[in-house]
């Protein structure tokens, strides 16, 4: 990191105030907790809102006492014109550092993956914003892989997609086979792979480049204790590297040995951030903090529901 | 933060400041047009890998594998034979060599529909590659249509074969076919573009495409000489016989049958119709860049 910046950090320290107080933009980065690296990834109010169509109309009544003809309209509004909209995130702002490894945790259908999506660049946010260094990976998810190909030209073609180019994908070949552990049978169709083998190379041709922000979400993965083991080992490389790592799951246990940091999402609202050991154990009891002043969260008529 | 309270965040201007501070990039902002291109540029070896990679893909998963490249068109043209050449005889009118004529036209129009449709669902039907990473989305669209035309040259060979037969005698004017074929994909692409954006958007507009293509097909003088038909009918038929579709359609025959002359009018409708649709259609694509992955 950058010796600047820690001087700027240490000299304006005693000088500032509490978080949330308005300044410069020299100011506003002294807002950063001087033990912390370098900020990779600012995250500022992210709304995300996504169109469901087919859905049923919310608010559209389902009583079985209702008339035919009311039963009847509502069930043709349900396949015409159908779209309702999910509010799955709602303002949350953090910022994580260099080295830093940050776990989200969050009940079913508290927007994690799709939080992790928008900061990853993926996904198209509604409202706020994501300001970000370098490139941001999604670990162990490479659709740009074609079942009907052999996994060798699905290693050039998924390390293509990461961006690296065509000598360096070359270059690296035999090392993503024997990540992969899968020999010979890259030279066959991945269809012929068994689910293990393809999440294997998958997570082999992911693994191909380090980048700068690292996400994993093993809600996406087959979560195996091979594939977590080499998530760890991925997870140590990058903040080696200095990048940043976030890690969404479901199991407390992994977020609590691999990250320090946690942050929880409550129906698309980050109801808190800090220390993975506080946060797991507030977690834990279930007891959602209070929110500030504002009064309970409205929910405005929209469901957060899981994004797939 | 020890206690249980829910964090604080910093101001919008702190935030963006913070961020300016350390040289961080937003996301999700649109990218300055040079520089967009210019990553498009950088990722051409995706782009190709991802569009061969397709081609092969659609014709595995049966006995005869890539060969069905070669026998789909064949039994194509087959069908429109049996129906336009024997059946409605009426249709051959003012064409000497039918068979070929028609060979040109169903190849040629193939390529156009075929490449209309995929990119119009470039963006939805790729949605995963969208959500997993990141690149110019305007990859896509380019990579789609060129699964197309990759997959339209097996049956561009058969159809120098059977010209061939019917006793046209290969001559340098056969060349010519290249830059028309050029043409064409630069036109399909530019529309693919702007349908690409327009079904991302609205994917209600994926089941027009079909309907318009059928039109288009029969307006376009795919089965029957335009021309004859034309003749005679003032502006109306001099806009028929130079509206894009015909026109290029013209020029792909004028390569391979003698019987079929075009001018440098022709060139150079082809090469305006084929700028007015990839620039306006490409700045189109890039003015959504930063929605695409959205529903």
């Amino acid at each position: 990191m950058a010796g600047t910046d820690e001087v700027d950090f240490s000299a304006d320290a005693e000088a500032f105030g509490g978080a949330g107080t308005r300044g410069t933009g020299s100011a506003a980065a002294q807002t950063v907790d001087n033990r912390l690296g370098t900020p990779t990834m600012v995250v500022d109010r992210v709304h995300i809102r996504y169109r469901v169509f087919g859905g049923k109309r919310l608010g559209a009544s389902t009583g079985y006492k209702t008339s035919l003809y009311r039963r009847l309209v509502d069930r043709t509004s349900r396949s015409i014109g159908a779209v309702s909209e999910v509010h799955a995130v709602r303002g949350v702002s953090f910022v994580a550092h260099e080295g830093e490894s940050i776990g989200i945790v969050g009940r079913n259908g508290a927007g994690k993956s799709t939080l992790l999506r928008a900061i990853a660049g993926l996904m198209p946010y509604s409202e706020g914003a994501v300001y970000a260094r370098g490139q941001c990976a999604l670990l162990g998810v490479n659709a740009a892989l074609l079942g009907a190909l052999t996994g060798e030209r699905n290693i050039m073609l998924g390390g293509l997609a990461l961006g690296l180019t065509r000598t360096e994908v070359r270059e690296r070949f035999d090392a993503i086979v024997d990540f992969s552990g899968i020999g010979d049978f890259v030279y066959l169709p991945m269809n012929a792979y068994s689910s293990g083998m393809a999440a294997r190379l998958r997570f082999a041709i992911s693994t191909a480049k380090v980048p700068d922000v690292l996400m994993i979400d093993e809600a996406l993965s087959t979560g195996d204790a091979e594939f977590q083991r080499r998530s760890r080992d991925k997870v140590m490389e990058v903040k080696d590297q200095a990048g940043t790592v976030f890690l969404v799951s479901h199991s407390a246990k992994a977020i609590e040995t691999m990250c320090e940091r946690a942050l929880w999402l409550e129906r698309g609202e980050l109801v808190m951030d800090g220390p993975s050991e506080d946060v797991l154990e507030a977690y834990r009891t279930g007891e959602i903090p209070p929110a500030p002043s504002a009064g309970a969260p409205g929910m405005s008529g929209s469901v957060g529901g899981p994004r797939r | 933060m020890q206690s249980p309270s829910r964090p604080t965040p910093l101001a919008s201007a702190d935030a963006a400041a913070l961020a300016a501070h350390h040289g961080l990039r937003k996301l999700g902002a649109r990218p300055r047009l040079g520089g967009y291109t210019a990553s498009l540029w950088r990722r051409r070896a995706f782009t190709w890998e991802l569009a061969t990679s397709d081609a092969y893909g659609k014709n595995q998963g049966s006995y005869l594998g890539q060969l069905w490249a070669l026998l789909k068109p064949l039994l194509q043209v087959g069908v429109f034979y049996l129906i336009f050449g024997v059946i409605i005889a009426a249709a051959r009118q003012g064409v000497d060599d039918f068979l070929s004529y028609l060979v040109v036209g169903v190849f040629t129009f193939e390529f156009i529909s075929s490449g209309l449709s995929s990119a119009g669902r470039s963006i939805s039907s790729k949605l995963k590659l969208v959500r997993a990473l990141e690149f110019p989305r305007a990859v896509l669209p380019i990579s789609v249509t060129l699964t197309e035309l990759i997959m339209i040259w097996p049956a561009m060979a058969v159809m120098v074969v059977i010209v061939l037969f019917r006793g046209q005698t290969p001559n340098w004017g056969w060349l010519t076919l290249i830059p028309a074929m050029f043409l064409v994909y630069t036109f399909v692409l530019g529309c693919g573009f702007f349908l690409a954006r327009v079904v991302s958007a609205t994917p209600d507009f994926a089941n027009l495409i079909p309907v318009a293509t059928q039109l288009i097909r029969y307006m376009a003088g795919v089965f029957f000489s335009l021309e004859t038909l034309a003749a005679g009918r003032g502006i109306w038929g001099e806009i028929a016989i130079h509206e894009p579709f015909a026109l290029y359609l013209t020029l792909a025959r004028s390569a391979m049958l003698e019987e079929i002359t075009v001018t440098s009018l022709h060139w150079t409708l082809g090469i305006v119709y084929a700028m007015v649709a990839l620039i306006p259609g490409y700045i189109y694509f890039w003015l959504a860049e930063a929605r695409y992955g959205r529903d």
